[in-house]
């Protein structure tokens, strides 16, 4: 077997390991395969003649790089005149927020991964040993996540305040890597403690929804705690702010360097040196309780709910064409709703759809009365409900029933097409459209019904959309038809591409509001509708 | 011949084993000694309870009632120690198959404590037996349901446990290789090992069972070698046995029905 290099640096840290009550050999040995099985990636069942081979490689450490590029960005925040609290605040408010992202979208299979049940849980191993192989595999790649967010901040800070601020920067990114990690898995084990059989894989998946708002939320305490004036920027006090991770990582190197050594900012300094131990040696003390609540998942027990697929039903009448579409349309339908990895994965997008409009809305309008608000041109943001689409189609091709394609190949499909643009559809509708309608309904509240017309735009511009991304992120894949792998689900530079793309459209949008008030939205939505018509006519024709 | 010590004490005994998921019993009190060198067959109808109990000594299952014990010792309380001297191939042939069976063997091997280049060295010897030396190095993900099945049962076997289960372990197995499979676990079970197999496929489980358990409705239904449960029942096979016992009589009308619904179109 190939030894992954990460496992020399593991080795190094045996005696910890030890210490911990691990069994450092054997969880080297789950570690190697596992990481071993990261590099792999499974061949595709069907039509995997046409795919160019695939090398042995890792795709997450291909991800790295976007995250390298948001790294980059991070970098003028050093050269702002402020103290270090300010400038260290944001960065790191950004980089756990990225963590803390990627934690609850991409890791959170590995955390409540439950195939290795079957295989690992019927050795020896202990549960503590089991889950220090999956910590540090976790932990792997949060470091690495972390150090090419941090990095470029990381030099930049070196070249400018020296060697001391640098060293301080880089523990503070792995106490940003213990805090994310720990936190997530007590969510999750409260989760998994109070709920049973079916219910808990439905809200687990709202627990995801809820965790990226509250971290969306949470990013806007930090900036909130300060006071920006144009000449000063300080921080005020207050007893909500002892919660606001960010706020302690940077107060340690304002203690530190800084020089700032009031009571209230040392308090807070004290906090981010303790809190990340604390944190991880209550998440060690839990790690057995965490295993064995994880095997609940596997259990196949309890009626399912009867899905109420009436509206299901009706939509499928209604927006596909012929008997093929509307079967897979329901097929899909379900597998989105049922496949609990790729509500792992998707889900989260959809917290963010929701809480991004607004917070910018919220953020702009400072101070603003809620009347300002709705006489301005904030529901622009109702755009942000785009970013479902892009995840979602991305992770439309995954399944982790994915052996089950041989349907698709077996069964005498007479339009090849109809798979995808019912599986597309089925798309819009399940993820797409909640998100949407919801914020539909607020904005309708906050800015009057005059734009009603704007926001058929935006379903429209969605519509078009989804065969633009399904371009993109399908490619020839058939939905459901390969294994979930290391595959992250953000900090993809096809996503971001898309994401641009989708912001084309709202300026598209706005500029002809704009340059022509008054009746242009119409001639806009007209546009709109050919353009609609000829996208879903032509752009699946290939796939036939 | 050698003569194989046995111990006194049960391998396995189950007493009044109940479990249920939400509300719902599965098991409903099961009580089951059994000694070393036999091989049971264990048997019953989908949702009696066969995995369950199988999850339950495993370690799997956790929220059970009773107790259950293994080499003497219950296995909530004696840790994991007990896991090193059990086989398992699960009836679901859950591997990682982005592996080859070379790594894949390896690393089950290590799991029990077995060192890497004695598990590959027997691995491999036990792969040529199976016919299977020219994939050793090939991804599990390419193999077919029967060659995939001989590496589980090869992968359980590596640490020489003293009690295996085996969950419908001949699924898609060639009949050349179910009749070595079945001389192989008469000889385990010489040597002293305690085979607990569960399978649907009546002929064989009346075959290579020195007794036969059957669940039904989370409690047992019978117990005992198969003339014994013959002699009790006067019917013909176990197969016929089965459906006697779990209270099985109208196959011959189902079947009619059924195909006369596909007739249908």
């Amino acid at each position: 077997m190939k030894e992954s290099r990460f496992l020399k640096i593991t080795d190094l840290m045996r005696p910890v390991f030890e210490k911990l009550g691990v069994n450092y050999a054997v969880m080297r040995h789950v570690l190697a395969v596992k990481l071993l099985m990261d590099a792999r990636r499974m061949p595709i069942v069907l039509a995997s003649g046409r795919q160019k081979k695939k090398k042995d490689s890792n795709l997450f450490l291909k991800s790295l790089w976007v995250y390298a590029l948001v790294g980059l960005f991070v970098v003028p925040f050093i050269f702002l005149s402020s103290d270090y609290l300010f400038k260290t605040s944001l960065i790191f408010a950004i980089i756990l927020f990225m963590v803390m992202t990627a934690m609850i979208a991409d890791f959170s299979s590995v955390l409540l991964d439950t195939r290795d049940q079957a295989i690992l849980w019927t050795k020896p191993i202990d549960a503590r040993t089991l889950h220090a192989a999956k910590t540090v595999h976790l932990c792997i790649y949060l470091i690495l996540l972390t150090g090419a967010l941090g990095l470029p901040a990381a030099i930049a800070g070196l070249m400018r305040f020296g060697l001391g601020f640098f060293l301080l920067f880089l523990l503070n990114l792995i106490f940003i890597d213990l805090i994310s990690l720990s936190c997530t898995t007590f969510v999750y084990l409260l989760v998994l403690k109070f709920f049973d059989g079916e219910r808990l894989k439905d809200i687990i998946n709202y627990v995801q929804i809820f965790l990226s708002l509250a971290v969306a939320v949470g990013y806007q305490f930090v900036i909130r705690a300060f006071d920006v004036t144009a000449t000063h920027i300080t921080l005020t006090p207050a007893w909500w702010q002892l919660f606001v991770p960010p706020l302690w990582l940077a107060s340690t190197i304002e203690w530190v360097i800084g020089g700032q050594r009031t009571a209230f900012l040392s308090l807070l300094a004290l906090l981010g040196l303790l809190m990340p131990f604390i944190l991880f040696s209550i998440y060690q003390r839990f790690s057995n309780a965490f295993e064995q609540a994880v095997i609940k998942l596997t259990v196949q027990a309890g009626k399912s709910r009867t899905q109420s697929g009436k509206l299901n039903h009706l939509l499928g009448k209604l927006l596909c064409r012929n008997l093929e579409e509307r079967t897979f349309f329901r097929f899909s339908s379900l597998m989105m709703k049922q496949d609990r990895t790729f509500k792992l994965k998707v889900y989260p997008s959809l917290g963010m759809a929701l809480v991004f409009p607004f917070i910018f809305l919220i953020n702009n309008f400072h101070g603003s009365s809620w009347h300002q608000i709705g006489q301005g041109s904030g529901f622009f943001y109702a755009y942000f409900s785009l970013l479902v689409i892009p995840t979602a189609l991305m992770m439309l091709r995954c399944s982790s029933t994915f052996k089950g394609a041989w349907i698709y190949g077996a069964a005498p499909i007479k339009q090849r097409h109809s798979i995808f643009s019912g599986a597309l559809k089925a798309t819009i509708t399940q993820l797409y459209l909640p998100a949407y309608f919801l914020l539909s309904v607020v904005f309708l509240l906050l800015f009057r019904w005059t734009i009603i017309p704007d926001l058929i735009a935006i379903l429209l511009t969605a519509s078009i959309f989804t065969i633009i991304c399904s371009h993109y992120c399908l490619g020839e894949s058939f939905p459901f038809s390969e294994p979930f792998d290391a595959q992250p689900s953000t900090g993809n530079f096809t996503v971001l591409f898309l994401f641009l793309i989708a912001g084309l459209f709202a300026a598209a949008h706005a500029i002809v509001r704009a340059v022509l008030p008054g009746y242009s939205v119409f001639i806009y939505i007209a546009c709109l509708l050919v353009a609609h018509v000829i996208v879903w006519k032509t752009g699946l024709r290939g796939k036939d | 011949m050698m003569i194989i010590e046995t111990e006194h004490a049960p391998i396995l005994s189950m007493e009044k084993l109940t479990m249920s998921y939400s509300g719902t019993p599965v098991l409903k009190g099961v009580n089951l000694e059994v000694e070393s060198g036999q091989v049971i067959g264990y048997i019953g109808p989908n949702g009696a309870g066969k995995s369950t109990t199988v999850r339950i000594l495993l370690g799997l299952q956790q929220g059970y009632g009773g107790t259950a014990r293994l080499f003497g010792e219950n296995i909530k309380t004696s840790g994991i120690a007990y896991k090193r001297r059990i086989g398992y191939v699960p009836e679901t042939a859950e591997v990682y198959d982005m592996l080859t069976a070379r790594e894949y063997l390896v690393f089950t091997g290590g799991c029990y404590g077995l060192d890497a280049v004695k598990a590959e060295k027997k691995g491999q010897q036990l792969m040529n037996q199976f016919g299977l030396a020219n994939v050793f190095d090939t991804r599990l993900s390419s193999f077919s349901k029967g060659m995939r099945q001989k590496v589980l049962i090869i992968a359980s076997l590596l640490h020489n446990p003293d009690l295996l289960f085996f969950d419908e372990p001949l699924s898609g197995l060639d009949a050349n290789s179910v009749l070595v499979f079945k001389e192989i676990l008469a000889k385990l079970a010489e040597t002293g090992k305690t085979v607990f197999y569960s399978s649907h496929i009546m002929d064989v489980v009346e075959k290579i069972s020195d007794r036969i358990v059957l669940l039904y409705d989370g409690q047992i239904a019978a117990d005992g070698s198969f003339e014994e449960l013959n002699a009790q029942n006067k019917e013909g096979s176990l197969e016929d046995l089965f459906n006697q016992l779990t209270g099985f009589h109208q196959h011959a009308q189902i079947a009619e029905d059924f195909v006369s619904l596909v007739e249908e179109v």
